[in-house]
């Protein structure tokens, strides 16, 4: 094993694999920082690419630009608040704010460097399951999805900004949402209303976009001013605070990862849900909740660690058993079959070489993405310093753009207007948003598991072990959620009370 | 109006119910018993779980509506002179757009509305270009200069890299302009 992680080290360093490395690196700057052009977009569009070249330098293109668009992705939910990728959403909640408050440098460093310890634990985790992975994931099956997408919806609390009844009710609206298509299991169009472009359902990136875009791009064609909302200088020296944040976090830091790596592994889940679970993870942990939502550190670092630490878990279905996590590994998929490699057992054997050279692609490229970051976080954040009214027509190209370029289609734009007009309506009501997103990810993730979990035990699968575990780990989230809410409701009384004797 | 008078009448059940609280909820309560009835109309296969859902909505819709009737807030905290910088950022956005006139909302949307329209028709680069220009000129206060070199950055920016440079569409608009 050690030999192959040497040979592996020595392939992802040969000339050709670090240009195209680079290469890749470059591209996912500006993938990720562009709304809604995701990795998964790209990747397909880079595959022709790779006809001829050998398998490292082709995924040392591919996959490098794939980690770093998400890593830049969170660049524009920090300077603009909207989601550069789908995965960046959570950043918008805490990387935005912060901004605001003029401490884009120290959000940017903490952004940076939380993503760069997550890649490489994502990478260090898929090296460390090699000798499992198979019985591994032979142990997780429909039941353990489904309990695990239960899993997430227990976070509504944590993500539901001071009202648990308003977040519920957006997290099922966000579940209903979910349900429009054509249902999975007899192909009836569902909530489609005619409309043949519903039957695909309603993509998360035009929702994203619009639902946390749209109301920020509204509130810049405003401002009376037009300066920036509440006049913080910008102030970039925060940089390596934010730095020394990731690090000082870093038990938080660790913990996010291994969420992320963990849900990364599970086949549909993805990282649209692994980074709500690791912010609201955060948030209950946190000694400052309250701070959350407002422009908390913690916040920025599980974002950041989550979406880059999802990588390296995701590829673990892919390479053990062909089964893709979503849609960009069905994509990666398809060119490890044009490279003429077979995932499955022939990845663990006789290519362990380039399943070993994956890991260190992605260990490579987060570093110097880490160190373009770095260098381009001044010239993109002065951009944020200039009259906000200059940036309304970008903005709104961008917001246009990433609706559209998910699939193409105008009608994600209109879709996307809908969104904007929810978020504005959510905003000026304080109506949370979060929840309703979450429910979006995780309801077909609940219907299709929940169905195959039916279909193959009935309700036997309630006592499979990892169901039993997941139960219990939701048991206690509950009883944790209900204690924290009982102290906060009981402390608030006492300061009433405090101050009736004070008046 | 004395002011007892004046707190007693601010104190008032009526006063203290959350009225967009209120609306909001029962509209989507008609909303999630819609997609009920909907979806009772469907093979139960395809049903099941719809039905699940909408009829959760309708359950804690329902008991959200109960509790903003008959639980409501408790009467205003007078007001403070805390700076907004110091303010929740939830309450900061929440007081922006609490803000608006009825005119900022106007021009909000008219601005928006004429480029979406723009887009429908002519495509991304006819509404990009004439929005940018009328935006920047008489929006924004910008001069010529700057307007012309800003707004042929940013097209030419989008061409390149989407045109030329990953060949992705861009929507084109009724008469297929990109």
């Amino acid at each position: 094993m050690l030999d192959a992680i040497w040979s592996a080290l020595g392939q992802a360093l040969s000339p050709m694999s670090l240009l195209m490395l680079l290469i890749g690196v470059l591209i996912g700057f500006v993938v990720g920082i562009l709304p809604g052009l995701g990795g998964a977009v790209t990747l397909a569009l880079l595959i022709p690419v790779t006809f001829g070249m050998d398998p490292v330098p082709a995924f040392s293109l591919l996959l490098g630009m794939y980690v770093v668009a998400s890593i830049a992705g969170d660049f524009t939910s920090i300077l603009f608040g909207i989601p550069g990728e789908p995965t960046s959403a959570a950043m918008v909640l805490d990387g935005y704010p912060l901004k605001k408050k003029g401490q884009a440098g120290r959000a940017l460093g903490a952004s940076l460097t939380s993503s760069g310890i997550g890649a490489i634990f994502g990478a260090l985790l898929l090296m460390a399951l090699i000798p499992v992975m198979r019985p591994l994931m032979m142990a997780i099956s429909a039941p353990e999805l489904f309990a695990a997408g239960v899993l997430g919806l227990t976070f509504i609390a944590a993500l539901s900004s001071g009202s648990i009844n308003k977040g519920v009710i957006m997290a099922i609206v966000g579940v209903l949402i979910s349900l429009v298509g054509i249902d999975p299991n007899l192909g009836i169009p569902r909530f489609t209303f005619g409309s043949l472009h519903l039957w695909e359902g309603i993509g998360i990136v035009p929702v994203v976009v619009g639902l946390l875009g749209g109301a920020e791009v509204l509130q810049t064609m405003l401002e009376k001013s037009g300066h920036s909302k509440n006049g913080a200088p910008l102030h970039l020296g925060g940089l390596a605070r934010g730095v020394k944040d990731s690090l000082r976090y870093w038990w938080l830091t660790l913990r996010t990862s291994a969420i992320g790596a963990g849900l990364g592994i599970l086949p549909g889940l993805g990282g649209s849900v692994s980074q709500f679970i690791a912010y609201g993870h955060a948030k209950q942990t946190s000694k400052h909740p309250e701070e959350f939502g407002e422009g908390s550190i913690e916040g920025v670092i599980a974002a950041g660690a989550t979406t880059t630490a999802k990588d390296g878990g995701s590829l673990v279905p892919t390479i053990a058993f062909g089964v893709p996590g979503g849609a960009a590994m069905a994509v990666l998929l398809g060119a490890f079959l044009i490279q003429g490699l077979n995932p499955g057992p022939e990845m663990l054997g006789e290519n362990l070489d380039v399943t070993l050279s994956l890991v260190w692609i992605i260990v490579l490229s987060t570093i110097v993405a880490v160190f373009i970051g770095f260098l381009l976080v001044r010239p993109l954040a002065k951009l944020t310093s200039v009259n906000g009214r200059i940036l309304v027509p970008f903005l709104v190209v961008m917001l246009t753009i990433g609706a559209f370029s998910a699939t193409g289609a105008i009608e994600n734009v209109w879709i996307m207007l809908v969104f904007l007009a929810i978020g504005v309506l959510a905003t000026r009501f304080k109506w949370p948003r979060v929840p309703l997103l979450l429910g979006l990810v995780l309801g077909e993730i609940l219907e299709r598991y929940f169905i195959v979990s039916y279909s193959l035990f009935e309700w036997g699968w309630l006592n499979r072990p990892g169901v039993i575990l997941i139960e219990l780990i939701i048991a206690v989230m509950i009883i944790f959620t209900g204690v924290r809410v009982a102290r906060k409701r009981y402390q608030a009384r006492l300061a009433r009370t405090m101050n009736g004797t004070l008046v | 109006m004395s002011t007892e008078a004046v707190h007693t009448a601010n104190d008032s059940w009526w006063h203290r119910v959350n009225k967009s609280d209120l609306i909001i909820t029962v509209l989507l309560l008609v909303m999630f018993a819609a997609a009920f009835l909907t979806a009772a109309s469907w093979p139960a296969l395809a049903a099941h779980f719809p039905l699940g859902v909408s009829g959760a909505g309708v359950l804690a819709s329902a008991i959200f509506v109960v509790r903003v009737l008959f639980f409501p807030r408790k009467a205003d905290a007078p007001k403070t002179n805390i700076p907004d910088a110091a303010k929740p950022m939830a309450d900061q956005e929440y007081e922006f757009f609490r803000s608006l006139t009825l005119k900022d909302w106007a021009n909000a949307i008219g601005w928006l509305g004429g480029f979406f329209v723009f887009l429908a028709v002519f495509g991304i680069y006819v509404a990009m270009i004439v929005f940018t220009v009328a935006y920047l000129r008489f929006q924004a206060d910008k001069s010529w200069w700057f307007t012309a070199i800003y707004t042929a950055a940013l097209a030419g920016t989008i061409y390149i890299t989407f045109e030329v440079v990953l060949k992705l569409p861009l929507p084109g608009g009724l008469f297929g302009l990109a």
